[in-house]
């Protein structure tokens, strides 16, 4: 799963509660709301509410598929629903080139790019190294010993991992940049790099 | 449907950078099988002094017992923190919690409520969950169920259709629901009731102990699991 911040702006006051209601289907496929979730949206001060939503990095093996969503909104005036948005969840490729073989793993930190920073929802995705199949999405690897599988790997080692999002968003991202399992264990480290606190980014 | 169960941590100490939270639901009594396959998230950072994290994390109604084979509503909860901390890492110990369920009913006397669900939430107010509460004289498999009321495209002709039904039904009409939480923790608690049907008495509120309120706050009834 990857946690997707949703957001509702008040239109008017005193609006008393808002839900969002989501699913997801294959592409192309319509919304089955007998499996939808709900939600109920957090005000944030002022007129925006927002809530994360639990998507999965995968729908019927595929790592792109369709999101759907609508508000149900309870207001003095009565009850309104929206119209149901359909979004495209795409997956792209973020990789980390390691030219001198420092690190044994790399994972991702990212979450899609938000109007203030503290609305970021922060996901993880471990990489997998070429040559290396060792891969355990959403978390960083055990303590383990694939430091010599590693170095038997020629340089650079190129490590890969995928991040997801709405298509036509962006997304920030950094590297957790692990060496592990060295023969001086005190010469273990791990770091993240985040560019400078900017981070990176890419269009989805 | 799910439930939602916020999960916080309160950094101790200087230099971490991340806290990710592992966990993993069974049957009761079974215990994880950690290289099987389980969820992780990261924690969203709050700031403050001391600084605060919390993940919400969207819980199951019920899971599948193997053993048994049937799905279970009752179940354990497992989980433990990793704490990435001055470049290194280390995990907290692993904690078990058993999820347990509670059903609630409510007695309409009048035949005032066409729509109703419980509101409720674990601990505080920080993760609310709408459970649709219904009469169990209204066929499960009803279009006018509770449940299909959200993605009902006609919302008047529901709520017409479901009043007639209601109204067909003996008094008193006795709504039912569930929720969940972990044994020994605290649910907070209102109904938010509206009759939708006819269209000039269309009225709803968010009912606590104390009568009608807005919904959250301090007028909610408490249950200690």
């Amino acid at each position: 799963m990857f946690g997707l911040r949703k957001s509702f702006v008040d239109p008017e006051p005193g609006i008393a509660m808002v839900q969002i209601h989501y699913t997801w289907s294959p592409r192309g496929e319509p919304p089955d709301w007998a499996g939808g979730d709900e939600m109920v949206l957090a005000p944030q001060g002022g007129p925006l509410r927002t809530a994360v939503l639990d998507v999965p990095r995968t729908v019927e093996g595929a790592p792109e598929f369709a999101l759907h969503h609508f508000f149900f909104v309870v207001s003095a005036q009565g009850r309104t629903s929206s119209p149901v948005f359909t979004e495209d969840i795409v997956a792209r490729e973020v990789t980390y080139e390691d030219t001198a073989g420092a690190y044994t793993s790399v994972g991702i930190v990212w979450s899609a790019v938000e109007p203030a920073p503290d609305l970021g929802v922060p996901n993880y995705t471990s990489t997998a190294m070429d040559g290396l199949s060792f891969e355990s999405p959403g978390t960083a690897p055990d303590d383990g010993s694939i430091y010599e599988f590693v170095r038997a790997q020629p340089l650079p080692h190129v490590f890969r991992g995928m991040v997801w999002g709405v298509r036509g968003t962006r997304i920030s991202y950094g590297y957790h940049l692990i060496s592990n399992g060295q023969p001086d264990p005190a010469a273990n480290t791990e770091t993240w790099d985040d560019n400078g606190g900017a981070g990176w980014t890419l269009q989805l | 449907m799910s439930w939602y169960y916020p999960k916080g941590w309160t950094d101790q100490d200087d230099g971490i950078e991340q806290v990710l939270i592992h966990y993993a639901c069974t049957p009761p009594g079974q215990w994880p099988d950690w290289s099987w396959g389980h969820d992780t998230r990261v924690l969203q950072d709050f700031g403050g002094f001391p600084r605060r994290r919390l993940k919400v994390l969207r819980m199951p109604r019920e899971i599948w017992d193997m053993e048994n084979g049937w799905p279970t509503p009752e179940y354990r909860f497992h989980y433990y923190f990793e704490v990435y901390q001055h470049g290194d890492r280390w995990t907290t110990d692993l904690f078990t919690e058993d999820i347990v369920y509670r059903d609630l009913e409510y007695a309409d006397t009048s035949g005032w409520v066409t729509n109703i669900c419980i509101y409720y939430a674990v601990g505080d107010w920080t993760a609310p969950v709408y459970s649709p509460m219904e009469e169990p004289r209204i066929p499960a498999d009803s279009e006018f169920a509770a449940t299909r009321y959200y993605s009902y495209q006609d919302k008047d002709r529901f709520h017409h259709e479901k009043y007639q039904m209601l109204y067909g039904l003996d008094l008193p009409h006795r709504f039912i629901s569930r929720m969940w939480g972990p044994r020994g923790g605290t649910l907070v608690q209102q109904y938010h009731i509206g009759r939708m049907y006819p269209p000039e008495e269309k009225s709803e509120t968010w009912l606590g102990p104390n009568g009608p309120s807005a919904p959250g706050g301090d007028n909610c009834w408490v249950h200690h699991l």
